[in-house]
């Protein structure tokens, strides 16, 4: 196990604004160094230069000469499985993969039996678990604050696979990520629409029932003016919370009123990480996170396409909003 | 104004609890009743003092000629039965919901009506009962804010979803609804009063006043909760079958707060109240609340909700086909148990 004075070389890969704002977070971090970076259309490599990173336009040929302990992907989304199945390749000791891990079920799996088997920790972008305000949430419930959990919606004004991912993750953290039994949902798409230059869907509705009985709503899409908020909002037996904008809450102990939610101190993702790796208890974005909320997702497009509700673990492991595209169902 | 003749088609349980409505009413004579079984007509015509009975309703209508007719069968009769009541020169038709088990007989039923200057109306008694009325109120008068959703759960759309989809209409004061997306599970379809329903399903509305509603049916169906209304300011829940008590969380509750619902609740059953309601809107030539238009729309909301299904769409409002695309799937071998993916 790494000491806890170890100083972590990081890479980079996809230098895009993703890419760099992923960067600045993970030099935050007093003992991680963001040392190169491979980008194959060499984006912003003059003011990586200028600050001292090595950048390479092959993220092979990187990781074949750097020696690095953290690699952050921030390719397209489309590439995430290649990209981060040959990473895993290499001898590293973390992989911190952006959301969403992949398109397809299966795809997340045999990255996450790689990293297993290679023993790399491996982290998936999906760092709302960590950010104030929406984290806060969490320990908010966990003390109490609004009694036994009883219904999470979730509402975010994109698509499910690139943006809904962070708000339906969310809804899973606070669910104590209890395992999602089914999954009932439809999507909605009348001609292209893209998304971090994906072809998704225009609007998407989900339930899910969770194992601890939480009744989960999924909503998302840009649908109507004023555009849709970001938004989760938790009733309990005691009370209920809305985090979006801000975050507040109400419950029998407020008298009713309007109460925002405390700032707790959170870790940062990047330090959590550290202290996975040094043998802490785990990381809230442990990548096992990031597929079962995949799953659901993806659930929602195998429910569409099969018109009835969908039990979990999934059978099928491929992406049916593809499969549906590909036979012609979906425009 | 002159005695109204009422009758009942149906004895069964439904047709016996319109029938208290026509029994209360000093307005009215309720003359005769048919059911093609004996046992139920005898029965019904002993509880209410009913000196004629009929085993073909046809006969019925020809002989007593009554004002207003009650049609309390399964839901695959109320068609035929509504039209030909409504050709037969009666004033004013009382149906059981749902409609029908077609959105094309829902609507032929109700034109039926129209064009005969019949007046339709549906047992959506929800609207005259004590928690319902309560929760209109509190989210019409600023209680909670502004009412932004409205969301209900239920065993099935069809047979118990059309209150629930009929409720938000009132909470919503009839305003159009513009589009629905939803999804239906028929893999352990079951059949209620003689037409199928989902195992599971689920419809997300959207108003055309901005306000949204979800229906969550069967599996989908939230635990010990029938409505709940969210506003900008607070929550109103309605229990399902007292399991647990109305409540409110608004900045004026102080917490979750059981409101008083005595006064609404000493005015009466509810079913009785729909039927008085009736009587009193022909008596006083004014729209009785559960008019067919209303009841239509909230209809219309379930047959979407399967085209959503069929479709793997949002469907935007009027719904342009007339069959049931649940039935059509399951007869078709698209849903149920037989998947053809």
């Amino acid at each position: 196990m790494p000491s806890e004075t170890k100083n972590y070389r990081a890479a980079l890969i996809g230098a895009g604004s993703r890419g760099m704002g992923l960067r600045d977070e993970a030099n935050q971090a007093d003992r991680i160094s963001v040392v190169a970076t491979a980008d194959p259309v060499e984006t912003n490599f003059e003011s990586l230069k200028t600050e001292g990173v090595v950048v390479y336009k092959d993220f092979e040929r990187m990781l074949e000469v750097e020696s690095v302990d953290i690699v952050l992907v921030a390719t397209p989304v489309r590439t995430h499985y290649d990209v981060a199945k040959r990473v895993l390749e290499f001898p590293i000791t973390a992989l911190y993969l952006e959301k969403p891990m992949s398109t397809r079920l299966w795809q997340a799996d045999e990255l996450i039996r790689k990293a297993e088997e290679e023993n790399v920790y491996f982290v998936v972008g999906h760092q709302l678990r960590y950010s104030p305000g929406w984290a806060d949430v969490k320990i908010l419930v966990m003390q109490g604050a609004i009694g036994k959990v009883e219904y999470i919606r979730a509402r975010r004004g994109w698509p499910l696979l690139t943006h809904h991912t962070h708000q339906t993750d969310l809804m899973r953290y606070y669910a104590d990520d209890s395992p999602a039994e089914w999954v009932l949902g439809q999507i909605h798409r009348s001609g292209s629409f893209l998304s971090e230059n994906i072809e998704l869907e225009m609007q998407a509705l989900g339930f899910v029932q969770f194992e601890n009985g939480i009744f989960g709503i999924i909503e998302a899409g840009q649908y109507k003016q004023p555009p849709v908020e970001n938004m989760v909002m938790l009733i309990g037996e005691k009370g209920e919370i809305r985090v979006g904008p801000d975050a507040h809450y109400r419950s029998e102990d407020t008298n009713g009123t309007w109460t925002p939610v405390p700032q707790f101190e959170q870790p940062d993702i990047f330090e959590d990480l550290l202290h996975w790796i040094e043998g802490g208890p785990g990381h809230r974005s442990a990548a096992r996170n990031g597929r079962d909320t995949l799953e659901i997702l993806l659930a929602i497009y195998e429910s569409s396409r099969s018109r009835s509700r969908i039990s979990l673990p999934m059978e099928r492991r491929g992406n049916a909003f593809e499969e549906m595209r590909a036979d012609g169902i979906l425009p | 104004m002159a005695m109204l003749k009422a009758g009942v088609i149906g004895c069964g349980g439904r047709g016996q609890s319109q029938a208290r409505g026509y029994h209360v009413s000093s307005d009215v004579d309720l003359v005769a009743c048919a059911d093609p079984l004996e046992a139920a007509r005898t029965a019904f015509a002993e509880r209410f003092g009913v000196k004629n009975t009929y085993s073909d309703y046809r006969q019925m209508l020809e002989k007593e000629k009554p004002d207003i007719v009650s049609v309390a069968t399964w839901t695959p009769l109320h068609r035929e039965i509504t039209i030909t009541a409504a050709h037969s020169g009666v004033r004013a038709i009382h149906s059981e919901k749902p409609m029908a088990p077609s959105w094309g007989d829902a609507k032929q039923m109700n034109q039926a009506c129209v064009d005969n200057n019949v007046v339709l109306t549906f047992s959506h008694q929800r609207r005259f009962a004590a928690p319902f009325i309560k929760a209109k109120q509190l989210a019409n008068d600023g209680t909670i804010g502004q009412l932004c959703r409205v969301e209900g759960t239920c065993p099935n759309l069809l047979d118990w979803g059309t209150h629930w989809f009929d409720i938000f209409f009132f909470y919503n004061n009839d305003e159009p609804a513009e589009w629905v997306i939803g999804q239906i599970d028929a893999s352990e379809a079951q059949e209620v009063f003689g037409v199928p329903v989902e195992s599971s399903g689920l419809s997300w509305v959207g108003w055309e006043n901005g306000v949204e509603g979800l229906l969550a049916t069967g599996g989908a169906a939230e635990k010990d909760i029938s409505n709940r209304l969210i506003g900008t300011e607070g929550i109103i829940e309605i229990g399902s079958q007292n399991a647990k008590p109305m409540r409110v969380l608004s900045s004026k509750s102080q917490g979750w707060t059981v409101p008083d619902l005595s006064d609404l609740e000493s005015k009466g059953n509810e079913t009785v109240l729909s039927v008085l309601d009736l009587i009193d809107a022909l008596k006083n030539d004014r729209e009785p609340e559960l008019i067919g238009w209303k009841a239509l729309q909230a209809t219309e909301l379930i047959f979407v909700t399967y085209e959503s299904s069929r479709r793997r769409a949002k469907i935007y409002l009027p719904l342009d086909v007339e069959d049931s695309a649940l039935v059509t799937m399951l007869e078709s071998g698209m849903i149920g148990n037989t998947l053809d993916t």
